[in-house]
C-alpha cells in the first residue's frame, strides 16, 4: 500500500512571509525591481508545487533487511530505491522507518517507544537519476535482543526550496532478529575452558587426521605417497596405507541456569544500581547506552555471557553446546559449525525465563560451564564444571575491546593461532603469578 | 559532491554581492567608503572564521557588535537623518558581517540569508540602475544555488544529528556520505538551470501582469532619496546647493535627424521670468502658467511656421523620470508630435512644453526646429504677440499685440540703481563709450543684442566658474556674486546676466534645462544625464526675438560636463545605451505601460485570430466557415453532437481500459515481459485476478509489495481450512506463470472448482459471522 502526502513546513512558511513582505514593499514603493523579485518568489513557489506533485511519482522503495543484528551495535538497514521516470531525476530523498498509521500511534507502538531502538532509522539519497537504482543505508542501534519488527517506509523530499514536503509511505513488514549483547571473553577464561576435558583425551578414536598412528588399511586411490606403509606393502604384496587420529577440539557444554537464585549483595548491586565498574564500562563504550537498569537485567546479562561464550568458542574452534534451565529453549548438543552457532545465537535471542521448566536436562550432566544468575565461584566444581556468575560479567570480558566484526565473522582461528593464544595466556598467568609473589614478598619485607 | 564545502563559499559570495550591490545603490551616488569598509570586513571574516586555522569569534563579542549596530541605526536615523530604508539596510548589513565572524550552524546560516535578502529588498527600492539590476540578477542566480545546497546541507546535518543522538558512541558517527547516481553533477546543474529559467519566466510574467498603481510612492520610507539625485529643477534657488554634476543617471536621449556639427545643444526646460528676492529663487510667473494651452497630439501639432525653403532639423527625445512634468526641447520649435503622449501643454510666450502623463512613464516625442536659430521663425516667442489659430488653418501663425504682457520678464528691484550703474559702467568700459546710456523705460533698443553680448563676454572672462555654494545670508546672492565674490555656478551666471540686462530695461529670463554634450556613437544620439543640468539666459532682442546667451565660462562648463573619452569610451557608450534600454523597458514599466502591453497583446491575439492569412486565423476561420460550408441544420448538429459524445465515451473507455490493463499486469507481475508473452499469460492467469477480486470483496487485499506465495501463506496461517483453495490457486498461478505449464481443460476445470470452493467457504464464514 502506498500513500502520498504534501505538507508545508516551517521553511515554507518563512518563504511565504518573505514573498508577502516583498509584495508589500513593491506595492508600497512601486519599485519595479521588487515586482520582479516578487515574481521570482512566486516562480519558486509554483515550481515547488509542480515539482512536489511529481517528485516521487514512479519512485519505488524496497527494504532489504539484514539477517540479524546485535544489541548495542549499529544495525544497517538498506533500501533499494528505483526512479522509474525517464527524464526527471529526484534529489534529496530522506528515507525513514515509521510505525502505526500516524504519529500518535507511532509514539505508542514503535520500537523507539518500547526502547528497542534508540532512534528512528533514517537514510539519505542525494540524487536518484532517472531509470536508475540506488541503495540507501539507515543506521540504527537496537538496545535489546529479540525480534525487531519494521512496518512502513516513509520517503520524503523537500526539493528544490524546502517550501513543500512531499511524502510517501510504503507498507512493507519485515522482522530482524537481534542477538544479545556480545563481548569478547577473557583469554584466560577461554584457555581455562579449553584445557578442560573430562576424559582427558586429546585425540579422537577415529582415523582421517594427522596426529598419531591409528592403524592400517588398504590403499585407496588418492592417498598421499607419504601415507603408504612400504614395509607392510612389501610384506603383503599389496599397497597398505597408514591412518592417523584426528585431534579432539575442546568441547564446551554451557548450562544456562535462569532459575532465580537468592540474591547476593553483588547481584543486587548489579541489578539495581550501577557500580563504579559498571559505570566505567558504559563510559568506555564496552557496555553501550541503551542498557538501562531493568528488573530482568540479571537474565539479560546471563544470556549475553552465554552468547559471548558461544561466539568466542566458535572463533577459537571449540565445540559447544547449550542447555537452558528455567527457560524456553531446546537443548543444543555440542558441535562446531557456523549454522550451529547461528542456531544457538537465535535461541539465545528469543529465550526468556520460564519458571515452569526446572527439570534437569540430559545434557546438563556433561556440562563444563554453568552460568548462573546469582553469585558463584569460578573454580571448577568437584565434577569439573566451571560456574560463572552473570552478576560478575565484567570479570569475564575484555573491557578495552568492543565487539568487532571478528566476533561474528565466519572465520575461525587456525590451530597455530589457537596455540599461540594459549601460550600467551599461560605466560600471562605465569607473569601474574610472579608479580603476585613479588608483591607478597615486598609486603612481607 | 561536497555540499558543505560549496555551500559555505556560496553564502560568502552571496553576502559579498549583497553588500556590493547595496553600497552601489545607496543614494545619492553609491557609498564607496562604506563599500571599502564593509567589503574589507566581509573578506576578512573568511580568513578569521572559515580559513585554515580560523576560529570564530566568541558569542559575547558578536552580541556586543549587534548592540553597536543597533546604536549605529539610531545614529543613522536621528543624527545623520538618513532615510529609514537606508538605515535599516545599514543595520542588516552590519548584522550579516557580525554573523559571518561568529560560529555558524544552520540557524545562523538561515539568518544570514534572510538578512541578505532583506538588504537586497531595501536596495531594490533605492536604486534602479542597470548595474544594480545586473548585480541583483547575479545575486538571484547565486541565491538559487545557495538555497538548493542549503537544502542538502540541512538534510545532511539533520541526519548526522539524528544518528549521533541515537548512537551508543556519538563520537564514532561520521557525516553521512551522500548517495548519488551516475551523472549527478550535470543533472543537478541542468535541474538548477531549469528551475532558474522557469522562475525567471514566471517572474517576467508576474512583472508584466501584476497591477500597478499610477500613484508615485511618496512615503517616509524613501523620503529624501529622490530629491538629492536631481540635477534639473524648475525653480532655481540661489541659496540652495548648485546643480549636481556627479549624478550619472541618464535622463533623456536626443536624436537629431541631421548632423549639426555642434559639440553641444541646450535643451530648454523651464523659462523662469520671475525673481522672488525673499526666497532668492527664480520661478515662472503665475500669469504665464494660466496661458498654457493643451495641444492634442493625435496628429502633429504646429506651434510655429518655417520660412519657405528654410532648412529644419527633426529631433526625437526619449525622456524618463519626468517628475516635474517638463518636456525638454531645442529652441525654437515649430511642430510637436508623439507616439506615447496623447496631449502636451504648450505656452506660446515662453515656448515651454509640459505633460501631465505619469512621471514614471518613458515619453518619446518629436519636435521640429529650424536648422538656424533665426528669430523670425519664432514670433510666438515674443511677449508682445499672442499666438492664435485662425479658422480654417492648421498652423499657429496669427499674432497681435497684447499690452497685458508689457511687463513680462522686465524690471529689477534688488539694488537696481547700483546694478544699472554697474552694468552701464561695464558697457562703457568695454565699448569705450563714456556717454553710453539706455532708458530703462524703453522696451527695445537697437543695440540690445550687442550690449547683451558684451555683458555675456564680461561675465565669461571676468568671473570664475565654481560649484562651491556660498550661502549669502545678508546680501542678495546675485549682487554678492557681481560685487564681491566673483565666482559661482551656472545659475548665478545666468541670474547675473538676467539681472544686469533687466536693470537697464531689457527683457530677460533665466532658462533651466540640460546641456547635451555626451554623444553616444553606438546609439547615434546625445545622452543627457542628471549631472548635465544647466542654466542660461534668454534676452529679447526686439526684431531678432528671444536670443540665447550663456554667460557661464564655456570651457569650464564643457570641462565639468565632459565625459572622459578613453580606450574604454566604446564600452562606456555601450553601457550607456544598454542602461537607457534597461530604464526604457524595465524601470519605467508602470500602470499605463502595463495597460498598453496588455492591450497590444490582446490586439495581437485578436489580429492573429481575425487574419485569415495567419495560421491561427486560418484555423479559426475554418471553424467559423464550417457551418456554412457543410450547410448544417439542426439535425446535422444533433448527429455531430452524438458522434462527439460517442467519441468522448470511446476515448474515456480506452483510457480506462489502459489503466485497468496496467493494474492487471502489475498484479500478475507481468510488467517486465515482452508484449506477446504478456498478453498470452494475462489470458491464462485471469483466474488469479478473479481470486484476488473475490478475496478483496471479503476484505483480504494483497499488498502490492507482497508476492503471491507469501500472500497465500499468510492467509493459510490465519485459517488453513478456509484458505486452502487459495494455496491451490496460487500453485496453479506459479505453474503457469513461471513453470510454463499449459492451461489445459483439466487444469481449468480444477481452477474453476477451487474458485467455487473459495467462494463458498468465504460466503459460509460470512454467514456465520
Amino acid at each position: 500500500m502506498r500513500r502520498s502526502r504534501i505538507q508545508i513546513g516551517p521553511s515554507g512558511l518563512l518563504y511565504l512571509v518573505i514573498a508577502t513582505l516583498i509584495l508589500g514593499a513593491a506595492i508600497y514603493t512601486q519599485a519595479n525591481l521588487l515586482f520582479w523579485s516578487f515574481g521570482l518568489m512566486i516562480g519558486g513557489l509554483l515550481l515547488s508545487i509542480f515539482i512536489a506533485l511529481g517528485a516521487l511519482r514512479k519512485v519505488t522503495v524496497t527494504r532489504l533487511p539484514p539477517g540479524h543484528g546485535v544489541a548495542g551495535e549499529p544495525l544497517a538497514l538498506r533500501y533499494q530505491l528505483t526512479n522509474g521516470r525517464r527524464f526527471w531525476p529526484t534529489f534529496n530523498l530522506i528515507i525513514r522507518e515509521t510505525w502505526g498509521k500516524n504519529r500518535r500511534q507511532a509514539r505508542r507502538v514503535s520500537p523507539v517507544a518500547q526502547q528497542q531502538l534508540t532512534g528512528q532509522p533514517t537514510g539519505w539519497i542525494l540524487h536518484l537519476a532517472p531509470g536508475q537504482t540506488a541503495m540507501a543505508e539507515a543506521i540504527c542501534w537496537p538496545t535489546r535482543r529479540g525480534m525487531l519488527a519494521f512496518e512502513c517506509i516513509e520517503v520524503t523530499t523537500s526539493f528544490p526550496f524546502g517550501v513543500l514536503k512531499r511524502k510517501i509511505r510504503v507498507q512493507q513488514q519485515d522482522e530482524v532478529l537481534i542477538y544479545p549483547h556480545l563481548y569478547r571473553m577473557n583469554r584466560r577464561l577461554m584457555f581455562q575452558l579449553s584445557e578442560f576435558d573430562m576424559a582427558g583425551r586429546q585425540h579422537m578414536d577415529r582415523g582421517g587426521g594427522y596426529e598419531e598412528f591409528f592403524g592400517l588399511r588398504p590403499y585407496r586411490s588418492g592417498d598421499r605417497l607419504k601415507m603408504i606403509d612400504w614395509k607392510h606393502t612389501a610384506r603383503f604384496g599389496e599397497m597398505v596405507s597408514r591412518e592417523y587420529t584426528q585431534p579432539t577440539p575442546p568441547r564446551i557444554m554451557i548450562v544456562l541456569d535462569l532459575t532465580p537464585k537468592p540474591a547476593s549483595k553483588l547481584q543486587v548491586d548489579a541489578v539495581t544500581k550501577p557500580t563504579r565498574r559498571w559505570w566505567s564500562l558504559r563510559k568506555s563504550g564496552v557496555m553501550q547506552r541503551g542498557w538501562s537498569p531493568h528488573p530482568t537485567d540479571g537474565v539479560e546479562r546471563a544470556v549475553s555471557l552465554a552468547a559471548s561464550l558461544v561466539c568466542d568458542a566458535y572463533f577459537y574452534g571449540y565445540k559447544i553446546g547449550m542447555v537452558v534451565k528455567g527457560g524456553n529453549c531446546q537443548p543444543v548438543p555440542t558441535h562446531h559449525s557456523l549454522p550451529h552457532r547461528t542456531k544457538m545465537l537465535e535461541s539465545l535471542s528469543t529465550v526468556h525465563r520460564d519458571d515452569t521448566r526446572h527439570e534437569a536436562q540430559a545434557f546438563s550432566k556433561s556440562a563444563t560451564v554453568v552460568i548462573q544468575l546469582g553469585e558463584a565461584a569460578d573454580t571448577p566444581s568437584p565434577n569439573g564444571c566451571v560456574t560463572l556468575s552473570a552478576a560478575q560479567l565484567e570479570r569475564y570480558i575484555r573491557e578495552n575491546e568492543s565487539v568487532s566484526e571478528e566476533l561474528l565473522s565466519t572465520q575461525t582461528v587456525s590451530e597455530s593461532r589457537r596455540a599461540e593464544v594459549h601460550r600467551v595466556s599461560r605466560e600471562a598467568d605465569e607473569q601474574q603469578g610472579i608479580q603476585q609473589a613479588r608483591a607478597k614478598e615486598e609486603t612481607l619485607a | 559532491m561536497n555540499v558543505v564545502f560549496m555551500f559555505r563559499r556560496l553564502v560568502f559570495v552571496q553576502v559579498m554581492i549583497g553588500i556590493v550591490a547595496f553600497c552601489l545603490a545607496e543614494p545619492p551616488h553609491g557609498n564607496p567608503a562604506l563599500l571599502l569598509v564593509a567589503g574589507t570586513l566581509c573578506v576578512l571574516s573568511w580568513y578569521v572564521a572559515e580559513g585554515p586555522g580560523g576560529k570564530p569569534l566568541p558569542q559575547w563579542l558578536i552580541n556586543l557588535g549587534a548592540m553597536a549596530a543597533i546604536a549605529w541605526l539610531g545614529v543613522d536615523l536621528i543624527f545623520r537623518r538618513h532615510p529609514i530604508i537606508v538605515g535599516m539596510c545599514h543595520f542588516t548589513m552590519w548584522l550579516q558581517i557580525l554573523q559571518l565572524y561568529g560560529h555558524k550552524k544552520n540557524r545562523e546560516y538561515g539568518l544570514i540569508l534572510v538578512l541578505s535578502m532583506l538588504q537586497m529588498i531595501g536596495a531594490s527600492i533605492l536604486s534602479v540602475t542597470m548595474l544594480f539590476g545586473i548585480l541583483l540578477f547575479v545575486y538571484s542566480v547565486v541565491g538559487l544555488f545557495t538555497v538548493l545546497l542549503f537544502q542538502f546541507k540541512t538534510t545532511s546535518d539533520d541526519i548526522l544529528a539524528h544518528r549521533r543522538r541515537s548512537a551508543t558512541r556519538p563520537s564514532s558517527v561520521s557525516r553521512p556520505k551522500p548517495v548519488v547516481c551516475r551523472g549527478h553533477r550535470w543533472q543537478f546543474r541542468m535541474v538548477a538551470m531549469f528551475v532558474g529559467s522557469m522562475c525567471a519566466i514566471i517572474a517576467v510574467a508576474c512583472f508584466v501582469l501584476v497591477p500597478r498603481t499610477s500613484r508615485f510612492a511618496d512615503n517616509p520610507l524613501i523620503a529624501g532619496i529622490g530629491a538629492s539625485q536631481i540635477g534639473y529643477t524648475n525653480r532655481v534657488n540661489l541659496n540652495a546647493a548648485p546643480p549636481t554634476i556627479d549624478n550619472r543617471e541618464p535622463v533623456l536621449h536626443l536624436e537629431l535627424s541631421s548632423d549639426q556639427n555642434e559639440s553641444h545643444h541646450l535643451l530648454r526646460g523651464s523659462a523662469l521670468d520671475f525673481y522672488d528676492a525673499a526666497s532668492r529663487s527664480w520661478m515662472r510667473g503665475p500669469e504665464i502658467d494660466r496661458l498654457d494651452r493643451t495641444l492634442s497630439l493625435d496628429e502633429p501639432a504646429n506651434v510655429g511656421q518655417l520660412r519657405r525653403g528654410e532648412a529644419y532639423v527633426d529631433a526625437t527625445v526619449t525622456l524618463r523620470n519626468n517628475h516635474r512634468r517638463t518636456l525638454f526641447s531645442l529652441c525654437p520649435i515649430v511642430q510637436v508630435s508623439s507616439p506615447s503622449l496623447h496631449s502636451v501643454k504648450f505656452n506660446p510666450f515662453d515656448q515651454q512644453l509640459s505633460s501631465d502623463a505619469s512621471p514614471n512613464k518613458v515619453m518619446v516625442y518629436h519636435f521640429r526646429t529650424p536648422a538656424r536659430h533665426t528669430l523670425r521663425i519664432a514670433p510666438a516667442m515674443s511677449p508682445r504677440v499672442v499666438l492664435r489659430q485662425p479658422r480654417g488653418e492648421d498652423g499657429w501663425r496669427l499674432f497681435s499685440r497684447n499690452q497685458k504682457f508689457f511687463t513680462y520678464a522686465r524690471g529689477w528691484d534688488v539694488e537696481r540703481e547700483w546694478l544699472a550703474k554697474h552694468t552701464l559702467n561695464i558697457l562703457r568700459d568695454a565699448l569705450k563709450e563714456p556717454d553710453l546710456t539706455r532708458d530703462p523705460a524703453t522696451v527695445y533698443h537697437a543695440r540690445d543684442y550687442e550690449w547683451a553680448k558684451v555683458l555675456e563676454q564680461y561675465l565669461q572672462t571676468k568671473f570664475t566658474y565654481s560649484l562651491t555654494n556660498f550661502p549669502s545670508h545678508g546680501r542678495d546672492p546675485i549682487i554678492d556674486f557681481l560685487d564681491t565674490r566673483g565666482e559661482g555656478h551656472c545659475e548665478l551666471f545666468a541670474s547675473a546676466l538676467t539681472a544686469m540686462t533687466r536693470s537697464i530695461g531689457m527683457r530677460a529670463r533665466v532658462i533651466a534645462g540640460y546641456r547635451a554634450s555626451e554623444y553616444n556613437a553606438i546609439g547615434d544620439y546625445f545622452l543627457v544625464r542628471e549631472g548635465n543640468a544647466h542654466a542660461w539666459t534668454e534676452i529679447d532682442c526686439g526684431p531678432m526675438g528671444w536670443q540665447t546667451f550663456d554667460a557661464t565660462p564655456p570651457e569650464d562648463v564643457a570641462a565639468a560636463h565632459a565625459a572622459n573619452r578613453s580606450w574604454a569610451s566604446g564600452l562606456s557608450d555601450l553601457y550607456g545605451h544598454l542602461e537607457f534600454l534597461w530604464i526604457d523597458t524595465f524601470v519605467a514599466y508602470d500602470k499605463e505601460t502595463r495597460d498598453e502591453v496588455l492591450s497590444s497583446i490582446g490586439d495581437s491575439i485578436r489580429g492573429a485570430t481575425t487574419d485569415r492569412d495567419s495560421f491561427i486565423g486560418g484555423i479559426v476561420a475554418w471553424f467559423g466557415d464550417l457551418i456554412e460550408r457543410w450547410r448544417m441544420n439542426q439535425f446535422s448538429f444533433s448527429i455531430m453532437a452524438i458522434t462527439f459524445v460517442f467519441i468522448c465515451i470511446g476515448v474515456g473507455s480506452l483510457i480506462r481500459m489502459t489503466i485497468v490493463r496496467r493494474k492487471r499486469m502489475t498484479a500478475l507481475q507481468l510488467t517486465k515481459l515482452s508484449r506477446p508473452q504478456r498478453n498470452r499469460l494475462a489470458r491464462r492467469l485471469t483466474f488469479y485476478l478473479d481470486m484476488l477480486e473475490l478475496l478483496g470483496r471479503y476484505g483480504y487485499d494483497r499488498p502490492q509489495w507482497q508476492s503471491p506465495f507469501s500472500f497465500a501463506t499468510d492467509l493459510s496461517k490465519t485459517d488453513l481450512e478456509k484458505f486452502e483453495p487459495v494455496l491451490g490457486l496460487t500453485e496453479h498461478f506459479y505453474e503457469i506463470r513461471f513453470g510454463h505449464r499449459e492451461s489445459d481443460a483439466a487444469r481449468q476445470q480444477r481452477i474453476r472448482e477451487l474458485l467455487k470452493q473459495l467462494e463458498q467457504t468465504l460466503a459460509g464464514r460470512k454467514d456465520v459471522a
